[in-house]
């Protein structure tokens, strides 16, 4: 450094400069990172947009039944070429209803699963079990779905297609619906054990940062382990629960080509009325109808149909992250901080 | 018996099992499932199934007559939840070994060598789409890198206020976004300069690039907040400005679990399906071009080769479960490098 530098002025200019360096750098970042919520945006006003005529065409009774939703959805592909002639009916009570029923039980079964599993993991399991059972769940939760897919239509369809439906349970249903394996049951199976891995391995890191020290606490008052995790630990991350929850709803209901393979892919609403063979009737949830038709996108009313479902697939889980945005800053006040 | 001291914290009962006592109850259970199983001729399923009943059963009825409600609860949730545990890991478990095995039929050099060009029936193979997987993620991991590592260094770094707020808050939505959506996103921004029907490879990039922008910018933030405070106020004591504190000081810190969530990022997102289904199509040669024409991937490989046998059916069958194997053994090898990393590079900031 120049000796010129410990003269007063220069000195101020130097810190100057560093400071409008940095401010430039603060702006630059700044503008880069709210690109992410213009992308957001594009994103909401792109699937808007074109789902728009679907739903104004149909109105509030979109959403709900009437007729064969897989009828409907063939007129509208086959609906003629001159825009004033498109057809766009459509009850889609079907679809929501199955992506509601599968995700809903799914995720169910699978909270109180993870929740176990990752207690079981964090404080019964000896360390040497422990050090391998974590990286494989991570593992397990990037296994892609198309491999879930393959598993579920080759191998669960086949048994349960020998083992749980007899001829008299076919016959029984027979003039509604056809009973192959592929199944809502199997969906939800094959779904539970996609998105569990996803909630124990959040649930693992949580419970692993609560602090010693409060379940020691609660194990000096003479409380034994299990009523210790219930009141210390497992209060401690409501949070993270709450996290993996939107997290793995998020991923259910999103869930395509898997529940495409397994659930049947048919615009069925099982009816629980039917006892037990409810569980093996098929139904299509909403991001199966779009991946099954992904090569109908380009005619212009049924590629506006499927970005309706894609619309109500994106509204459902932003509202999720709200939702378990404010679940936790509700929690926040009382423990771990999970953000 | 000792005095009364010892024994009322443990509630009503005064004795105490044998501390191998859950284990003991496992082996006399799985043994006596066993004869059961075996005597009724039933399958190694149900003997799972008894044995965790009898285990169950047999520890709290031992622990109630010699420990007392209290002690026995506890023992009774540690075997369920030991059960749940085995429960959750045993299709787990199966997954891999089935895909494994069912993959090894056609996993030879002519499956990793050719495509399916010309392909009727048996032979043929998947380099076509493993070639695309691997341009489509690249390009895709060459976009959402540089944005998420950025973004992330604004919210740690600098971001404050409500801007910082609405930041997280959309990370935290995009995270959410169901990946097909983000498949359509694609297809509708690029349908607007090509028209309708355009299927491109770089299409399945632009798709892929928001699914991981989220993660990448949750793994980074995650590291950066792990770096010690004491290392950038020791550099701005030396009068270092910010930018560069981060730029030399915050990031090669960070840099191991950067890397390794990046790597964790590419894992999660190379078997997505459903966006590439939309936007890249499926082929049968190779096409090494993302801007012109469709573009082969694994995942829709193993997709197309189920849901539309030829004849004999068996062959595309083989095709698909060898394609399966192919890609989990990618993302296996991405986890291990990953985890490589964090365990040679990434020990200062272990917390």
């Amino acid at each position: 450094m120049e000796a010129a530098s410990f003269n007063e002025v220069d000195l101020q200019e130097q810190t100057l400069e560093v400071d409008r360096t940095d401010r430039r750098v603060e702006l630059l970042l700044g503008a880069l990172a709210s690109t992410i919520l213009l992308l957001i945006a594009g994103m909401i006003i792109f699937v808007f947009v074109k789902a728009l005529p679907s739903f104004t065409h149909n109105g509030l009774a979109w959403f709900g039944s009437g007729g064969s939703v897989d009828d409907q959805l063939m007129n509208i592909f086959n609906s003629p070429a001159e825009p004033e002639n498109y057809v766009y009916h459509l009850r889609a009570w079907p679809l929501l209803y199955a992506t509601i029923l599968i995700t809903g039980v799914a995720v169910l079964i699978s909270v109180v699963f993870s929740v176990l599993s990752g207690i079981f993991i964090v404080e019964f399991a000896p360390e040497r079990l422990r050090k391998t059972i974590e990286p494989v769940v991570k593992l397990l939760a990037a296994v892609p779905s198309v491999i879930y897919g393959l598993i579920g239509i080759l191998v669960v369809v086949p048994f349960v297609a020998e083992h749980l439906i007899s001829e008299g349970r076919k016959e029984s249903v027979a003039y509604v619906i056809q009973l192959d394996g592929t199944s809502i049951l199997v969906g939800v199976f094959i779904l539970t054990i996609m998105i569990c891995p996803i909630m124990i391995a959040i649930i693992v890191d949580a419970l692993r940062a609560v602090p010693d020290k409060w379940v020691e606490g609660a194990a000096a008052l003479g409380v034994n382990r299990w009523r210790a995790m219930r009141t210390v630990s497992l209060r401690a991350i409501r949070p993270a629960i709450v996290a993996a929850l939107v997290l793995a709803t998020a991923r259910a209901l999103g869930e395509a080509i898997m529940l495409s393979m397994v659930a049947g892919s048919v615009g069925f609403a099982p009816n629980p009325l039917d006892g037990f063979t409810f569980f093996l009737e098929p139904a299509r949830p909403l991001a199966s109808t779009i991946v099954d038709n992904a090569e109908g996108l380009s005619v212009a009313p049924f590629g506006q149909t499927m970005y309706a479902f894609a619309a109500i697939l994106l509204i459902s889980s932003a509202f999720l992250s709200f939702a378990g945005w404010a679940a936790r800053k509700s929690f926040s006040r009382y423990t771990l901080g999970a953000r | 018996m000792g005095g009364n001291v010892a024994t009322v914290p443990m509630g009503e009962g005064s004795g105490a099992l044998p501390p191998r006592a859950n284990l003991i109850c496992f082996g006399a259970s799985a043994a006596a499932s066993a004869a059961v199983s075996f005597a009724l001729g039933l399958s190694p399923f149900v003997w799972l199934v008894v044995t965790g009943a009898f285990t169950l059963a047999s520890i709290s009825i031992w622990s109630m007559m010699v420990e007392g409600r209290r002690r026995a609860l506890d023992r009774v949730a540690t075997i369920v939840i030991a059960e749940i545990f085995v429960l959750a890991l045993v299709p787990l478990l199966s997954l891999v070994y089935t895909v494994v095995n069912e993959g090894l039929a056609r996993f030879d050099s002519e499956f990793l060598t050719t495509s399916m060009r010309n392909v009727l029936g048996d032979g043929g193979g998947a380099l076509h789409a493993a070639l695309g997987t691997f341009i489509i993620t690249a390009i895709a991991t060459a976009a959402a890198v540089p944005v998420g590592i950025l973004a992330a260094i604004y919210l740690v770094e600098y971001g404050k206020g409500r801007l910082k707020r609405a930041i997280t808050f959309f990370v935290d939505v995009m995270m959410g976004i169901p990946s097909i959506v983000a498949g359509l996103f694609a297809y509708a921004l690029f349908e607007i300069f090509f028209g309708p029907g355009i299927r491109l490879g770089v299409m399945g990039s632009v798709a892929l690039m928001v699914l991981m922008i989220p993660i990448v910018i949750r793994a980074t933030e995650e590291m950066l907040q792990v770096v010690p405070n004491a290392l950038r106020e020791a550099s701005f004591a030396l009068g270092v400005p910010k930018w560069l504190t981060i730029l030399r000081v915050v990031l090669p810190t960070a840099l191991a679990g950067i890397v390794t969530g990046v790597m964790l990022a590419i894992a999660r997102v190379i078997g997505e399906t459903a966006p590439l289904l939309v936007t890249t199509g499926s082929i049968d040669s190779v096409n090494l071009d993302p801007f012109n024409g469709r573009m082969a991937n694994l995942p829709v490989f193993v997709y197309e080769q189920y849901k539309f046998p030829g004849v004999p059916p068996e062959a595309y069958i083989e095709r698909a479960w060898a394609g399966a194997l192919l890609l989990i053994l990618i993302v296996m090898v991405l986890f291990l490098a990953a985890r490589l990393i964090a365990r040679r590079y990434g020990v200062e900031i272990r917390r």
